[in-house]
C-alpha cells in the first residue's frame, strides 16, 4: 500500500484538526444526532476521548487509494428472493417482546402533552 | 460429581451410542458444573436449566428410535446475541434486558435440529462492541486461567465456559476478532468462517458488513462437527452463500504435503511471539507444508482505523432501531424526541454511546467521503492484497501469524484507553476485512504471577476453504497438547505443560 498525498483531493472532510471545533460542541452536535440525551458526566467524557479517537483515524487519511474503483467496494453478493408474500409470525408472538403492550398492541408514551394543547 | 465434561463431543457422542451415558446424565454434569464455577467467571447471563433438561430428554428419545449424528445430546451454549423464541436474549445490554424474542436465530434452529441441547445464553461485550468483556451491561467475564485478568471480548463467555467446561462447545460472534481473542485468551480454538458461510439470521446485528457467527470448541476436530451443522445456505440471509458444506471432519488428520504456508513476523521485538510462531512453523512443516516468509503488511498502520471508522458507522445505523417501543428499555420523558433519547442515554453503556457517537461523525455531511469512504476503498485495499497473497496460482495457501500481542490482561488495564482497547484486534481484523475463514489455535503458556497464561497463533485461509484452516489446526494439535490443558479451577488435569511454558519464554505482567 503506498502512503502519500491522493491524487484525488478527499481531504476536504478531513477538517476536524484543521477547524478544531470545540468538543463539548462537538459531541452535543453528536449526541443530537444520534437520538442521545447525555448527561453532564458523559458528555464531558465523550468530549476528552473523541478528539483522540479521530486523531487516531485520521491515519486513513494518508492511504492512497485511487486505484479502488466502485467495482472494488463491493463486501459480499447478495441474493434477492421471489418477490412474493410469505407467511409472517402472528401478532401475539410479538407482545413479549416490547417493554409494554396493550390491547393487542405496543404500548408507546403519550406522543404530544395533550393538557398543554 | 460427574467428570463427563471432560469428554469432547466424538468422545461423548461414542458413550450415548453405546448407552454408557445418557444425554440426561451429561446435561446435568454441565449444569452442576455451572452452578458451581458460574458465579466466580461470570460466563452464563441465562442458565436455561428446565429447557436443557427437556431437550437432553428428548434427544435421549431420538436415540432410542434410532436416530443419531455427532451432536445429538451434546450440552452447548450460545452468545446472547443470538435470539432464542421465548428465551430472553439481551445482547450484553441494558436496553435489552428483558427482551423475550418471538422467533429462533438460524444457527440455533439448526442445532435444536441436530439434537444438541441448549444450557443458556453467554456474557458479552454490550452489543458485541469490545474485545476485552468488561463492557457488558451483567458485570465482566473473568478468565478462568486467572480470574483477574480479561477473558477477552466480545464472545468472552463462550469462550470462557468452554474453557472451564460449562458447555462442550459454543457459538460466537465474530466482527474483528471476537471470537478468535477471547478463544486465545481462554486456551480454546475460535474459529471464524468465511463471511457468508453461517447464516446471521436471528443474529443481533453490530457491523452487518463484517459479523460472523461462528465456533468456540476445545479443538479442530469439534469445530469441523458443529461448522458442518450450522454452516450454508439460508433463505432467511441474504448474504448467505450457496457453497456446498463438505466433511470437515474426514480429512482432518490428512497430510499437508503440498500445502504453501506464509508465516508473518512477530511484532519486532516480542521474542515470545517470534517463538509461538517458530514452533507452530515447525509443526506445520513436520506434517507437510512449505513455509514461505512474508514481509510485515504494509498495510497494517491503516488496519485497525480501517475497522473503527467501518464499524461505529455501520454499529451506528444498525442501533439506530432501539427507540424503546418494539423492544428495549422505555423512559417515560414527555414528548417524543425527549423519551428516545433518554431511554437510548438509559439503556446503551458508556462504549456503545462512545461508538454510535463516531458512527454520527463519521457519517455526518462533510465527513462521511472523508472517513466511511475512505475507510470502504482502504477495506477494499487490504483485502486485495489478501487475495493477491492467498492466489491459488502464485500465492500461499494459508497464512500464519500471531493471534494477539500477548496473554489476557488485568482486568481494567486498558478500561481507560480505547485506542488501545480497539488495537487489541491488530491480527484478527484484516480477515473480517476480506471475509476470510480464520482460526485462533491454542500454541504454548505465557507465566504469569497467579500461573500460566494461553497463548495462541492465528490461521487465515482462502474463501470457502474452511477445511483447509481446520485440517492446518489440527496438526498444530498434534504437535502440542497446550490446547487439552484445563484451568486449574476446571479440575482435573487442569496444570499447563512446563515444556509448553519453557518453549515460549513468554511472561505477563
Amino acid at each position: 500500500m503506498q502512503v502519500g498525498p491522493c491524487a484525488r483531493d478527499r481531504r476536504e472532510g478531513w477538517g476536524y484538526n484543521r477547524r478544531l471545533m470545540d468538543p463539548n460542541e462537538l459531541v452535543a452536535h453528536l449526541a443530537r444526532l444520534s437520538a442521545l440525551n447525555l448527561d453532564a458526566s458523559a458528555r464531558a467524557r465523550l468530549a476528552s476521548e473523541l478528539p483522540t479517537i479521530l486523531a487516531y483515524v485520521a491515519r486513513l487519511s494518508v492511504v492512497d487509494t485511487t486505484q479502488i474503483e466502485g467495482e472494488d467496494l463491493a463486501v459480499a453478493p447478495c441474493r434477492l428472493r421471489e418477490d412474493v408474500a410469505l407467511p409472517s409470525l402472528a401478532r401475539e408472538a410479538f407482545l413479549p417482546a416490547p417493554p409494554r403492550a396493550q390491547d393487542g398492541s405496543f404500548a408507546v408514551p403519550a406522543w404530544r402533552d395533550l393538557e398543554a394543547d | 460429581m460427574s467428570t463427563a465434561w471432560h469428554l469432547s463431543i466424538a468422545e461423548a457422542g461414542a458413550a450415548m451410542a453405546t448407552g454408557r451415558l445418557s444425554a440426561v446424565e451429561l446435561c446435568r454434569a454441565y449444569l452442576e458444573r455451572i452452578d458451581e464455577l458460574n458465579e466466580g467467571l461470570g460466563a452464563y447471563l441465562t442458565v436455561a436449566a428446565d429447557l436443557a433438561l427437556a431437550q437432553a430428554a428428548e434427544a435421549d428419545a431420538r436415540r432410542r428410535r434410532g436416530e443419531g449424528g455427532p451432536l445429538l445430546g451434546i450440552p452447548y451454549a450460545l452468545k446472547d446475541l443470538f435470539v432464542t423464541g421465548g428465551l430472553r436474549t439481551t445482547a450484553g445490554s441494558r436496553m435489552l434486558a428483558d427482551y423475550l424474542p418471538p422467533y429462533d436465530a438460524t444457527v440455533y434452529a439448526r442445532l435444536r435440529a441436530a439434537g444438541a441441547v441448549l444450557l443458556g445464553k453467554l456474557n458479552m461485550d454490550e452489543f458485541a462492541m469490545g474485545s476485552s468483556n468488561e463492557y457488558s451491561a451483567f458485570g465482566p467475564v473473568r478468565n478462568p486461567w486467572d480470574p483477574s485478568r480479561v477473558a477477552g471480548g466480545s464472545s468472552g463467555g463462550s469462550a470462557a465456559a468452554v474453557a472451564a467446561g460449562l458447555c462442550a462447545f459454543s457459538l460466537g460472534s465474530d466482527t474483528g476478532g471476537s471470537i478468535r481473542l477471547p478463544a486465545a485468551f481462554c486456551g480454546v480454538m475460535g474459529f471464524k468462517p468465511s463471511y457468508g458461510r453461517v447464516s446471521r439470521y436471528g443474529m443481533v446485528a453490530f457491523a452487518s458488513s463484517l459479523d460472523q457467527a461462528g465456533t468456540l470448541t476445545r479443538g479442530a476436530a469439534d469445530a469441523a462437527l458443529v461448522l458442518r451443522a450450522i454452516a450454508g445456505l439460508d433463505p432467511l440471509d441474504p448474504s448467505t452463500a450457496d457453497e456446498a458444506v463438505p466433511d470437515y471432519a474426514g480429512p482432518l488428520d490428512g497430510s499437508l504435503a503440498g500445502l504453501k504456508v506464509g508465516v508473518l513476523p512477530a511484532a519486532e521485538g516480542d521474542a515470545a511471539q517470534a517463538a509461538l510462531l517458530e514452533l507452530a512453523g515447525a509443526a506445520l512443516a513436520a506434517a507437510g507444508a512449505t513455509l514461505r516468509p512474508l514481509p510485515p503488511p504494509a498495510d497494517a498502520e491503516a488496519v485497525v482505523p480501517t475497522y473503527v471508522v467501518l464499524v461505529t458507522a455501520e454499529s451506528s445505523a444498525n442501533l439506530a432501531r432501539y427507540d424503546g417501543i418494539r423492544y428495549g428499555h422505555q423512559a417515560a420523558a414527555p414528548g417524543q424526541a425527549g423519551w428516545v433519547a433518554q431511554a437510548r442515554a438509559e439503556g446503551f453503556g458508556p462504549e456503545v454511546q462512545r461508538r454510535i457517537l463516531l458512527g454520527s461523525y463519521v457519517l455526518s455531511s462533510g465527513y462521511q467521503d472523508a472517513y466511511y469512504g475512505q475507510a470502504c476503498r482502504v477495506r477494499a485495499l487490504i483485502r486485495r492484497r489478501l487475495e493477491a497473497l492467498l492466489d491459488p496460482r502464485e500465492g500461499v495457501d494459508l497464512i500464519l501469524g500471531p493471534a494477539s500481542a500477548g496473554p489476557a490482561f488485568p482486568l481494567g488495564a486498558k478500561s481507560g484507553d480505547p485506542v488501545a482497547m480497539y488495537q487489541n484486534d491488530l491480527y484478527t481484523i484484516p480477515a473480517n476485512l476480506a471475509g476470510l475463514p480464520a482460526a485462533s489455535v491454542p500454541m504454548g503458556f505465557a507465566a504469569g504471577p497467579a500461573g500460566p497464561l494461553p497463548l495462541a497463533v492465528h490461521l487465515v485461509g482462502r474463501r470457502w476453504d474452511e477445511g483447509l484452516v481446520l485440517k492446518a489446526a489440527r496438526a498444530l494439535e498434534r504437535s502440542t497438547d497446550a490446547w487439552r490443558q484445563r484451568p486449574a479451577m476446571a479440575g482435573a488435569g487442569s496444570s499447563a505443560a512446563p515444556a509448553a511454558r519453557a518453549s515460549t519464554g513468554a511472561s505477563a505482567r
